[in-house]
């Protein structure tokens, strides 16, 4: 009984009608899917930009961060690619939100320990500490918009054969 | 998460692994997989140091002999005075007209070489990275700091006397450089763990600064030390 509240208390809290309208939910997806599309392109075209972007945030050991710069753009492309067409919703929005957790936490440490970043979030251009913050709201709306979209997607269909292959 | 998500997620990073390395090949700008420690060279730091240091000795070795030939002076002053009003009197009209030719020949010769000067100027001039050591001799030089980082960082600390110009917003304050000397010498620094300093460095050195310092520390370094700040 008690629980059964809670997980109605909860279901209002993530909007769960508003997620569960179809066009609502196609507009959300699109738009979430839209935005990593264009975060990526310009970190796609200025790769070594992006890579002195991971530098300074000082998180990651130098032989690392240059593999990040150049598979981490196009994991954000097809990320966002399959989210406008609505091909594999359910790991896209596992990884995008996972991805933005990320973020948040980079971004977060970057500003506690007062370092000059540049964000690198939608692109390669300098960016100030109060752009830095505003990227993170940016983050933390888009996550809630990802972890609802993901948790109102109507259940999978049961493809015995598929299960069977496994 | 059932198996086929699981299935899907790897089949995303399936492509996006292939698609990120044949684009970083075919990339003009392309950077290796693997990142390589950036070395910083102090070699010409801690030269200029040593160069600085022997200047400074030079100085005061000549700030003796200068106080002891003060003491000789009044006298050679009086022969030399003597020397000139006996020369005066010797020199002709015709040697006064080939003094004036000499000196527009060396005028010209003048003229040519700051023309010369000034475009060498516009080559760039690859900024020098110093340590505290060397950034607090020319501090005490009088030279022109610069913190490269945000107002509200700058507002919060900074090395004393410095101008603020962020690398953050490069564009909107290029006026204050371009109103500043370009032969004379500029030390850039930010926190300790940034970059903008050396961008900003390098900015400048594009634009025709000669003279500029990259000091790697920055105001971290300068802070702990105790240095004087604002």
């Amino acid at each position: 009984m008690e629980r059964s509240r809670l997980s109605h208390k909860l279901k209002d809290f993530m909007l769960s009608k508003l997620f569960t309208n179809k066009y609502f939910a196609l507009l959300v997806r699109v738009t979430l899917g839209a935005l990593f599309i264009y975060s990526s392109m310009d970190k796609i075209a200025n790769i070594p930009d992006f890579a002195k972007i991971i530098v300074n945030y000082k998180i990651l050991p130098l032989e690392l961060v240059n593999l990040l710069a150049i598979f981490l753009p196009w994991l954000e492309f097809v990320l966002g690619l399959c989210l406008v067409i609505g091909k594999f919703e359910r790991a896209s929005l596992i990884l995008y939100s996972a991805m933005l957790v990320v973020f948040i936490i980079a971004l977060s440490q970057a500003l506690i320990r007062g370092l000059d970043i540049s964000c690198g979030c939608f692109s390669v251009e300098p960016s100030t500490t109060s752009e830095v913050w505003l990227r993170i709201i940016e983050d933390f709306v888009m996550l809630f918009f990802s972890v609802n979209l993901y948790l109102n997607l109507p259940p999978e269909e049961i493809n015995l054969d598929y299960e069977k292959d496994f | 998460m059932s198996k086929k998500t699981a299935f899907e997620i790897i089949i995303i990073l399936l492509i996006v692994i292939p698609v990120g390395i044949i684009f970083n090949f075919s990339n003009p700008n392309r950077i290796s997989f693997i990142g390589e420690e950036k070395n910083i060279d102090f070699s010409q730091s801690d030269s200029l140091m040593n160069a600085l240091r022997v200047q400074d000795s030079l100085q005061r070795i000549a700030d003796s002999l200068k106080q002891l030939s003060l003491l000789r002076e009044d006298s050679l002053r009086l022969v030399q005075e003597k020397k000139i009003k006996d020369s005066l009197q010797a020199v002709s009209k015709q040697d006064s007209l080939k003094r004036v030719g000499d000196s527009l020949k060396v005028y010209k010769q003048q003229l040519k070489d700051s023309i010369e000067n000034s475009k060498k100027e516009k080559e760039f001039a690859k900024p020098v990275d110093i340590r505290l050591d060397f950034a607090k001799a020319l501090f005490d030089k009088k030279y022109q700091f610069i913190d490269a980082r945000d107002p509200a960082d700058f507002n919060a600390g900074s090395i004393k006397g410095s101008l603020n110009i962020p690398y953050h917003a490069f564009e909107q304050n290029k006026f204050k450089l371009e109103a500043l000397p370009k032969d004379k010498v500029y030390v850039i620094f930010c926190s300790s763990a940034c970059d903008v300093s050396i961008d900003l460095a390098y900015a400048m050195g594009h634009m025709g600064f000669t003279k500029v310092y990259i000091f790697h520390g920055g105001w971290d370094a300068w802070k702990e030390a105790g240095y004087p700040t604002n």
